[in-house]
């Protein structure tokens, strides 16, 4: 049952690989995002520690939505999500391994990417750990939720301003609770609570988007 | 009367915001036959086309 | 209790006549009703003891407010139904809904500002209800623009449909997350909706003016489900004969 995941996922690595040095596209967004941030600010400024977890958090919203634009496009186009949707296998399972296989490839590089971002805006101590535990934990839904938006406008000859617009609401909570957790490191609390609620986004997301993923792919034109 | 559109004061935020709901209201209105409007436009296009096939 | 008439409705030519016949009997209670609101609202009630005359603005913002919660959750359920059993006349009302639904929630963010001005001295302020708001309208926005971008009628209405209730599940995250975001540092300025204290001869203008603006919005979601209705079925005998009949 699982082995349509599986080879999904199989099929997104050969691809990333053969798509030669594309893969890092979100990587150098995310990078100049907050590259950019910091130089806006004066330097050695106050605030810019306090400011950092939702510079990071919006500089990986971003650079997901740029990742996850063709996510979806190009498999419509060479017809390949027609014949997933025609596949015995159930399709919310090979929307699963696609996603999945999407957090792999464009957000997990950006999580592991992020200590370093942390450095440059001058996060100490305590919320560096929380932060990079909220990334890690926040990550998926995130990614989920940038996969659906690119599910839903897979048909369209681009994106462009549909893409962000319905991923902005449901992003929303993430970047709420995700931000929160640094923030509550940062005063000393422990980074717990919001932790846990971003966990429960995350599984929320995890457990529903699939089946919205599936409903999204039918829709395409066959 | 004066005293009563001044509104304590705040005239200008309260008579903006009635206004505002009743340009809501309205551009509802307009907007709902305009709808129509193009609909029975489409549709005749349509039946012409029928008929004149 | 037998279920017939709301199984007719379903059906394009017997929604067509029933729109017909009751949307101007909606629209005169609504008008009526408003017109009690305003009066009973602006004139007979007397000010409040803390905000004076600008609390008036409760009789325009609590109204659009309301509205744009109950028109997202008949968007979503008749996004429901066009996912489920694919009920083509519930494509249409998903399709009327999300523009009236829109434009009520911008004036509930309008109202909500004008209001903030002069209570906090400030046009926005971060509450948790207006910003769940603001996340209403680009859910609105959303489910509009994913519906004008796709040509084909059927896949753009089961687009729209999926996105309205995905947003649907989101909504109440929103407001638990904003609540949580506003708990952690205390506002010293005092909550949105001071909830002035209302008495009855402020309260019955709040449900008048509540009543008619939502009888009027169903009207007027019903008018623009007629043009749907009959644009999409343009083909249909009915639609001649009743496009055709004198009385429209």
């Amino acid at each position: 049952m699982t082995g349509g995941a599986l080879a999904i996922l199989r099929r997104e690595w050969m691809l990333t690989r053969h798509r030669g040095a594309n893969w890092a596209q979100p990587l150098v967004f995310f990078a100049v995002v907050v590259t950019a941030f910091v130089l806006g600010a004066e330097p050695e400024a106050p605030w810019l520690a306090e400011a950092a977890p939702a510079v990071v958090w919006v500089a990986l919203l971003l650079a997901l939505i740029v990742g996850s634009e063709r996510a979806f496009r190009d498999d419509a186009r060479s017809g390949f999500l027609q014949q997933l949707v025609r596949s015995p296998a159930p399709l919310p399972l090979l929307m699963f391994g696609k996603l999945v296989a999407q957090w792999l490839f464009t957000a997990l590089p950006l999580v592991l990417v992020a200590p370093l971002a942390m450095v440059a805006l001058q996060m100490q101590g305590e919320a560096v750990g929380a932060l990079w535990a909220a990334l890690w934990v926040g990550s998926p839904a995130l990614s989920m939720v940038t996969g659906l938006g690119a599910a839903l406008t897979a048909s369209l000859p681009r994106a462009g301003l549909l893409l962000p617009l319905c991923v902005l609401p449901l992003s929303l909570p993430i970047v709420i609770f995700g931000s929160g957790a640094a923030r509550a490191a940062e005063h000393g609390l422990s980074a717990a609570g919001p932790l846990y609620l971003l966990a429960s986004v995350s599984l929320l997301c995890i457990c529903g988007i699939p089946f919205a993923c599936a409903a999204a792919a039918k829709l395409q034109p066959t | 009367m004066s005293e009563w559109l001044a509104m304590g004061g705040h005239a200008v935020f309260v008579w903006s915001s009635f206004g505002l709901a009743a340009a809501t209201v309205l551009w509802n209105i307009w907007a709902a036959r305009a709808w129509m409007r193009h609909a029975r436009d489409e549709i005749t296009e349509i039946w012409d086309e029928d008929d004149g096939a | 209790m037998n279920w017939t008439w709301f199984h007719k409705l379903s059906s394009p030519p017997h929604f067509h006549r029933f729109a017909r016949r009751w949307t101007p009997w909606m629209e005169c209670a609504a008008a009526a009703l408003v017109v009690y609101g305003l009066i009973g609202g602006l004139i007979l009630a007397p000010p409040d003891y803390q905000q004076g005359e600008v609390y008036r603005i409760i009789y325009v913002h609590v109204p659009a407010a309301w509205l744009s919660l109950a028109l997202y959750s008949g968007m979503a359920v008749a996004g429901l139904i066009v996912l489920i059993w694919r009920v083509k006349l519930a494509e249409c009302a998903l399709i009327s809904i999300a523009p009236v639904g829109a434009s009520f929630t911008a004036l509930a963010l309008a109202t909500g500002m004008l209001w903030g001005k002069p209570t906090w001295g400030a046009y926005w302020v971060w509450d948790a209800r207006l910003t769940s708001e603001l996340v209403l309208l680009f859910l609105y926005l959303g489910v509009i623009a994913l519906h004008g971008a796709m040509s084909e009628p059927r896949a753009a209405a089961r687009a729209a449909a999926l996105l309205a209730v995905v947003g649907w599940v989101n909504v109440p995250i929103v407001r638990y997350s904003v609540d949580w975001w506003n708990s952690l540092h205390q506002t010293s300025s005092i909550t949105l909706l001071g909830k002035p204290t209302l008495d009855a001869s402020m309260l019955w203008p709040l449900f008048g003016m509540a009543l008619g603006l939502t009888l009027f919005s169903a009207a007027n979601v019903m008018r623009r489900m007629q043009a749907e209705n009959v644009r999409r079925n343009a083909r249909q005998r009915w639609v001649r004969e009743q496009l055709e009949a004198p009385h429209v």
